[in-house]
């Protein structure tokens, strides 16, 4: 080592000094990530973490292979998101390649790595620089670990359960682990195939119902999450979904979650203002009436009464919902008064 | 923010209240004034915003006329900072209690700062006191649970109220022009009180003349229905303009029109397309370019047949129109009581 060469108490007090500055950095990620998948309707659990200062230790203190141990531990902040379906891992590689707003620098995929013979953990990796903020001395990075719900549970018990080198397991236990990677792959594969977009030819009323039931819930979930944390009521979100699914026009069935993807980043800086005012954080969360607001169908809501006040009025009544739990939204959300 | 665009993500920053008398005009009577703005929590804050956003769905638009009202003078002076919001304020209070006529109920002059469309805005607004009770669990002399009822009288700005007149006042990029805002006043529809509030007080006129914009929503909504392939809904909507036209009702409006008139199944297609051309806010109505196109109902058809009726016939079912097949079918069952010829027979 040279000289210039940080000693490790002056690294591990360079990693509390900048910790602060971590947490922010944590922080965009995630709400660059929500507003991406949101903008794609991918709902995703969203999370991240700064690693604690005992581990960064610990990492220091243990490897003696570091060059430039501050630049070569790169997964000091961390981010994750964790999917329903397989081919979402690559969907939101795409998405946040086009996006831009959190540039990539390397990609691990853990996919490739598997032999066809091997069965093991294979999610995608991306290493990432926070977005940048005024006074930055240096770029963040950052590692996203994109896996599916599955992937995630094999995952955070494999390492309990591999405790030696499988060289060193015997054949019941080896067998027993593959057998284990295998239902997670054969639990993501079932999960894709019964969640798979409807062909083409399917009949209208197939369409119309699986908008109601799954394409609906998740895009309104993932454009909600690009605004707030919580998830609602999920038997309110079934009632609302209905007339929600009902006033969309049948041309729009397959397209809808770009509809509203889109709808919401065009109204970001509205919609920000309305959750802050009437959302779950908001002093109206406790009022009865104001309900809806603290759903991820509100942003289905609002973007009906933006565009079909009158289709959404009727399906609304169509399915027997009370206009008072409309009635907030539509205060703010149109210029038509819907008489309710 | 233009007329025709919608008031969006009203944000109110700063209150002030002052109480207005009941007093005959030119009594000299003062109003209650408040010495403080008054303090706005986040629940308060965002139930107002709801409310004003609401009622200013029933806006129309209005423009400054020089030398009528101070309150124009007085907004620009609170933008520029002449002059603090509390003392334009009470200003303000002053000026309403002397305008208002002596039917005018009391209640409260609130004017207000904020944000709407992301420019500034000024709000002035007459709220009148309103009745109702409150109901609270307690427990009464004998120890019992029970409801207790208190008659209150000072509400304002309750849901579903109408009591209120409000002047909406965005910032325009040129403060030097003429003040363009809106004005919504739900009490009582093109009688003095309306001008009182506009004229005397505010100080504006109605920003587009009344029988020209009357005349465009005429062509406007003739347009859409010309649109429509089914002769049965051509015939009733065309009833429904006529109807409309020919109320007592002063005031047009592009979403009431579609509520009153339209099947719930076209009023969206019928609000897109009018939005093109009307503005949002609503309109004053003046039938004096149009009069003489609204007293009949006209078909033309392929054939150069031209049948002409009143609106009673075919409210009433003289006239009928149906589909019948790829034709339309106009019935009358009426008395002919004259055959006549017109017009040259061409070989």
């Amino acid at each position: 080592m040279s000289d210039e060469t940080p000693s490790n108490d002056e690294l591990i007090q360079r990693f509390i000094d900048t910790q602060p500055r971590f947490q922010q950095a944590a922080d965009d990620v995630v709400e660059a990530l929500k507003d991406i998948l949101g903008a794609g309707s991918i709902y995703a659990a969203v999370s991240s973490r700064v690693k604690e200062i005992d581990s960064f230790r610990g990492k220091v203190e243990l490897r003696d292979d570091y060059t430039d141990p501050w630049a070569q531990i790169t997964d000091k902040v961390g981010a994750r998101a964790l999917v329903h379906r397989a081919d979402e891992v690559d969907r939101i590689h795409r998405l946040i390649e086009a996006d831009g707003r959190l540039q990539v620098y390397g990609i691990t995929d853990k996919r490739l790595q598997v032999g066809e013979r091997e069965l093991a953990y294979s999610g995608l990796h991306l290493d990432i620089y926070a977005p940048s903020r005024d006074g930055d001395q240096e770029q963040i990075p950052v590692e996203i670990q994109i896996r599916t719900i599955a992937q995630h549970a094999w995952s955070e018990v494999s390492h309990r359960l591999v405790y030696k080198p499988q060289a060193e397991l015997d054949a019941d236990d080896r067998r027993a682990i593959w057998r284990l990677v295998a239902l997670v792959e054969l639990f993501d594969g079932e999960v894709s195939r019964v969640m798979e977009k409807l062909p083409e030819d399917a009949p209208a009323e197939e369409l119309a119902d699986r908008l109601a039931t799954h394409d609906l819930p998740d895009a309104l979930a993932a454009n909600y999450a690009r605004f707030e944390g919580n998830t609602g009521n999920a038997d309110l979100t079934r009632r609302v979904c209905g007339a929600l699914a009902e006033a969309i026009p049948a041309e729009d069935h397959r397209q809808y979650d770009s509809v509203l993807g889109s709808w919401v980043t065009e109204q970001k800086n509205w919609l920000r203002a309305m959750y802050d005012d009437y959302g779950p954080r908001s002093s109206m969360a406790t009022v009865s009436d104001y309900v809806l607001w603290s759903q991820p169908e509100s942003i289905g809501v609002l973007e009906a009464l933006s565009s079909r006040p009158w289709a959404l009025v009727t399906a609304w009544r169509n399915h027997g919902l009370p206009d008072r739990w409309l009635k907030p939204l539509e205060a703010v959300g149109t210029d038509v008064d819907l008489d309710l | 923010m233009e007329g025709s665009k919608v008031v969006r993500g009203l944000r109110i920053d700063h209150v002030v209240l002052h109480g207005i008398k009941r007093a005959a005009k030119g009594s000299g009577t003062e109003p209650e004034l408040s010495q403080a703005e008054s303090a706005l929590s986040e629940q308060v804050r965002t139930f107002l915003q709801g409310q004003l956003s609401d009622a200013l769905k029933h806006r129309r638009e209005v423009v400054e006329e020089p030398g009528m009202s101070t309150l124009p003078g007085i907004i620009r002076d609170v933008w520029s900072k002449k002059t603090t919001l509390l003392a334009a304020s009470q200003v303000l209070a002053r000026n309403l209690q002397s305008a208002q006529p002596g039917i005018g109920s009391e209640g409260l002059l609130m004017v207000a700062q904020g944000r709407a469309n992301d420019v500034p805005v000024f709000l002035v607004a007459k709220l009148e006191h309103e009745k109702g009770t409150s109901a609270q669990m307690e427990q009464n002399p004998d120890g019992a649970l029970v409801y207790s009822m208190t008659f209150l009288d000072n509400l304002f700005f309750t849901e579903g109220s109408k009591v209120y007149k409000i002047g909406f006042f965005p910032k325009a990029s040129d403060v030097d022009q003429p003040l363009e805002g809106f004005i919504v006043d739900r009490q009582v529809s093109g009688s003095e009180v309306a001008t009182y509030f506009r004229e005397t007080y505010l100080g504006c006129a109605w920003k587009q003349r009344p029988e020209v914009v009357t005349q465009r929503f005429m062509d406007t909504v003739q347009e859409w229905i010309d649109r429509q392939d089914d002769p049965e809904k051509r015939s009733r909507y065309q009833l429904g303009l006529l109807a409309e036209l020919q109320s007592q009702r002063d005031v047009l409006s592009v979403n009431s029109f579609a509520a009153s008139y339209l099947d719930p199944v076209d009023r969206d297609s019928f609000t897109a397309h009018a939005q093109r051309t009307l503005p949002a806010a609503n309109m004053t109505k003046d039938l004096s370019l149009i009069e003489s196109r609204i007293a009949n109902i006209r078909w033309d058809t392929r054939s150069g047949t031209v049948v002409i009726a009143s609106p009673e016939a075919v409210q009433n079912g003289t006239v009928t129109v149906e589909e019948a097949g790829d034709k339309t079918v106009i019935k009358v069952a009426d008395d002919i009581l004259k055959t006549s010829g017109s017009g040259r027979f061409k070989h």
